[in-house]
């Protein structure tokens, strides 16, 4: 089963294209980063796909086959999103209490477990917590609805380094006793490296690379040799060059077994030199085959 | 990693496409948890106006009920009632405050039900749970209004008592009096009783929803739903309510004081429409035989003139009984109304749940609360304004003769009073009777045998409403003819108010209405005339005409007429 799946994707806000000519299949089971710079797109990809927006053009489904938005794909789906809204004048147990009736399943039990273990009193105002707190709070909320996939915007975005620790535990823990599918977006990719294993890409509204972290990082190498020799490198497709004084380092699409030219030394690439490379060659892409994003430019380089 | 991806397989079972949705009755929880301060507010202006409706009205009635009473009317005692009864709640007198209510309600529950959400970012969280986005905009707006109509229409069962009494004529036995009950379908209180108020309500609300899913924020929305409230209220009473059922048509002058007048107007033998200036010329041409002394009209006037001429004068009303009619037609269409436009908030929702709700940056996010909290207050305000203030101040919106000071009381007029010793010792004794009954600076007759009606209302305002009625009671059989006016006396004065007319007429406001056969004068048929009695012009026509009424007018009577609206 895909917990996502688009096909020509696009939302557009007034004039501008927020996302584009999107084609993704994000298979379940998956912790899933999904990175860009501000103004990427991710916020506009994960309200579609939690129904609070409608493309403008192109096809999503959820949760294998599901509208979003619709009952099956809203009960099955748990969004965090940006900032968590709280209601600021409800306790934590009233918000316990909205979330269970607004829902059909809600693990009361657990949910209660989950905030005592955090130290947050059921009686607190929402609005009197703590940041942190309220991120658990809404995360709690979240994943008492038992859901299939949950989805978080921004989750640490305004958190100290303690809480986004205990925040990420939190949602790990779920994943791992659950099974649950995990979508969650950041513009810094290092707080997502160590819990992802499934990167999704994002520049200018388009989908720039796709796959699972492992694959990518296995297909992918640094080649260090002559930077003369750079600009005429041609074994193996070249992502991205960069020049440091007489030698160039070139991230190039080859796995290990590939052979190295004379000249060239082969790194293995981490994940963030991967991540920075493809940023900023906004014409390269990674994607798998069937699903991708149909890139205009002609420069486009796939798998 | 691999550990992660081994436990990541579907361990639920594939759950199927229709789902049974999340009841309705939970929704019931949600609302009034997320609602209950607005609720709370709302349940406290509201009740502080049903406190200061109930007292001031049980005043009111008090008021109403001695001077239905009363007995005779026409006298001093009877006239002092009237005026306290005009006084009473005259804050209130108008409705106008009062049309504030639904507005206010519709602006501080209805705007905020989606603003709010959309202007926090909670919608984010709330139209992502398993009930769905559309399902619960409906169920939350339904409840609410359901509640908001609620207490509307338990506020109007208490604002149709408390108005009651100014739709019964004060005193049926007097013919001449101008003083009569107002229209029950004029605009101001016909949408404060009945079914319409709680419809109004609803309504409000409804374009406060609205408002608030299209502005996405709490105080802009607040404010349009104020003005398109308020637009709409004003173009129903305007160019809606006097249409609900083809107005009837008479061209006489027996119109009932409580019937609204539409439009009036003159044809000729031959059905012509005839202009105003025309029957200015005619009544020129006439001028020898229609003007008395100094060009003042004889008695009758001008309408008995162009009605001896060939000219037949037109009357569209809607008769007061029609009521009720009108009340179900108003309640109907702004029904439907609150209807479509929750339908269209709920469309709304539905197909474009979707654009980014972002805040504003630097969009203060404490001014809903202030707002909320100040309107709360400035209408709890205006209610206990309008308690207070309701007592002191004379009557207002009826010219009444009844209050007319300066001319000898007590139903002896000038030229009965002063021929007769025997009127004047039943004065005498009749002075003594209120004294000794509870108005002990009743004054005693003058010289001629009137009593002097500045001293006689200054007697009865030094005392209580229930110890005037009682020493009226007991003494108005001394009064000389009982108290009652005579025939001759009601002629004379139907004749001084026809002259009064006419003689304004002559002073520059050529449309200025007759009153009716029975005497009255009300501002309907003023603005039906196309009169206003604000302007200067009118103002000062009246005040140098009151000399042709022998004393049944004065300049203070008129200044009060003019003051009430």
């Amino acid at each position: 089963m895909n917990v996502l799946e688009a096909s020509g994707l696009g939302k557009r806000y007034g004039g501008t294209w927020a996302l584009r000519e999107c084609s993704l299949a994000i298979p379940a089971g998956h912790v899933v980063a999904l990175v860009g710079p501000n103004g990427a797109g991710k916020s506009t990809l994960l309200n579609l796909a939690v129904g609070l927006a409608a493309p403008s053009a192109g096809d999503l489904t959820v949760l294998g086959g599901q509208q979003p938005g619709s009952p099956a794909a809203l009960d099955g789906i748990a969004f965090v999103a940006q900032d968590t809204p709280l209601y600021k004048n409800l306790s934590a147990a009233d918000m316990l209490h909205l979330t269970r009736n607004l829902n059909r399943r809600f693990d009361q039990a657990s949910a209660e477990a989950r905030l005592a273990e955090l130290g947050i009193p059921l009686k607190q105002m929402a609005g009197k917590m703590s940041g942190g707190q309220q991120a658990q709070l809404a995360l709690t909320l979240a994943l008492a609805r038992r859901p299939q996939l949950l989805v978080l915007d921004e989750p640490m975005a305004k958190l100290d380094p303690l809480a986004r620790h205990d925040f990420m535990a939190t949602a790990m823990t779920a994943v791992a006793d659950d099974g649950v599918s995990m979508l969650l977006s950041s513009h810094v990719l290092t707080e997502l490296e160590r819990v992802a294993d499934y990167l999704i890409l994002m520049s200018r509204g388009r989908v720039q690379v796709a796959g699972e972290i492992d694959d990518l990082l296995a297909s992918h190498r640094i080649l260090t040799g002559p930077a003369a020799q750079a600009g005429r490198y041609a074994h193996q497709p070249v992502v991205h060059i960069r020049r440091a004084a007489a030698q160039a380092h070139l991230l190039v699409r080859a796995s290990a077994q590939d052979p190295v030219p004379p000249g060239w030394q082969a790194h293995p690439v981490g994940m963030e030199e991967l991540a920075l490379a493809y940023l900023r060659e906004p014409g390269a892409a990674a994607l798998p085959g069937p699903a991708r994003c149909r890139d205009a430019e002609p420069s486009a380089v796939t798998k | 990693m691999t550990a992660l991806r081994a436990l990541a397989a579907p361990t639920r079972p594939h759950e199927h496409a229709s789902l049974r949705p999340v009841p309705w009755r939970r929704m019931a929880w949600v609302t009034w948890r997320q609602q209950r301060f607005a609720l709370a507010g709302m349940a406290a202006v509201l009740g502080a106006l049903a406190l200061c409706l109930w007292i001031v009205g049980v005043q009111l009635h008090h008021a109403h009920t001695a001077a239905t009473a009363c007995h005779p009317a026409g006298s001093i005692a009877c006239e002092e009632l009237i005026s306290r009864f005009n006084g009473t709640g005259h804050f209130l007198a108008s409705g106008f405050v009062l049309q504030a209510v639904p507005a206010l309600i519709g602006a501080f529950v209805g705007a905020p039900a989606l603003a709010r959400e959309l202007e926090t970012g909670t919608f984010r969280y709330v139209w992502t749970q398993g009930f769905g986005p559309w399902r619960w905009t409906l169920a939350k707006l339904v409840a609410l209004a359901v509640v908001v109509a609620a207490a509307a229409a338990a506020i109007s069962v208490l604002l149709s008592w408390y108005y009651q009494p100014y739709f019964q004529p004060y005193f049926a036995g007097n013919p001449m009096s101008l003083t009569t009950e107002s229209s029950p379908l004029a605009g101001g209180l016909f949408d404060l009783r009945g079914v319409a108020f709680a419809a109004w309500t609803l309504a409000a609300f409804a374009i406060g929803g609205l408002a608030g899913m299209l502005i996405r924020r709490v105080v802009p929305a607040i404010v349009a739903t104020l003005a398109a409230y308020a637009g709409l209220a004003l173009a129903a009473g305007v160019y809606l309510r006097p249409h609900y059922l083809t107005a009837l048509v008479t061209s006489k002058l027996n119109v009932p004081g409580s019937a609204l007048i539409i439009s009036q107007w003159w044809t000729t033998k031959g059905g012509q429409p005839v202009s105003q200036s025309v029957l200015s010329q005619v009544l020129q041409q006439g001028g020898p035989q229609l003007a008395g002394k100094g060009g003042v009209p004889k008695a009758l006037g001008s309408w008995q003139y162009l009605v001896q001429h060939g000219y037949t004068q037109w009357t569209t009303y809607q008769p007061a009984g029609r009521f009720w009619t009108f009340q179900w037609i108003e309640g109907g269409w702004l029904l439907a109304l609150s209807t479509l436009l929750i339908a269209v908030t709920v469309w709304l929702v539905r197909r474009r749940s979707g654009q980014k709700g972002r805040e504003r940056p630097g969009w203060p996010r404490r001014l809903p609360r202030a707002a909320v909290t100040a309107g709360a207050v400035f209408a709890a305000g205006l209610a206990v304004a309008g308690c207070g203030g309701g007592s002191s101040s004379p009557g207002v919106a009826h010219l009444s003769t009844s209050t007319s000071g300066g001319s000898p009381a007590s139903g002896g007029g000038s030229s009965s009073a002063g021929s007769s010793a025997n009127t004047s010792q039943k004065m005498l004794a009749y002075a003594q009777c209120m004294r000794t009954h509870g108005v002990p600076s009743f004054p005693d007759p003058t010289s001629s045998g009137a009593i002097t009606k500045e001293a006689a209302i200054r007697a009865f305002k030094a005392v209580s409403n229930a110890q005037a009625f009682a020493a009226q009671t007991a003494c108005q059989r001394l009064q000389p003819n009982g108290g009652q006016p005579s025939r001759a006396q009601l002629a004379q004065r139907l004749g001084d108010l026809l002259a009064f007319a006419g003689c304004i007429r002559t002073h520059g406001i050529p449309n200025f209405p007759d009153p009716t056969s029975s005497g009255e004068l009300t501002h309907q048929m003023l603005a039906s005339a196309g009169v206003n009695v604000h302007q200067p012009a009118v103002l000062q026509a009246a005040d140098a005409c009151v000399g042709v009424t022998h004393g049944a007018l004065t300049k203070a009577a008129v200044a009060r007429f003019a003051a009430g609206q």
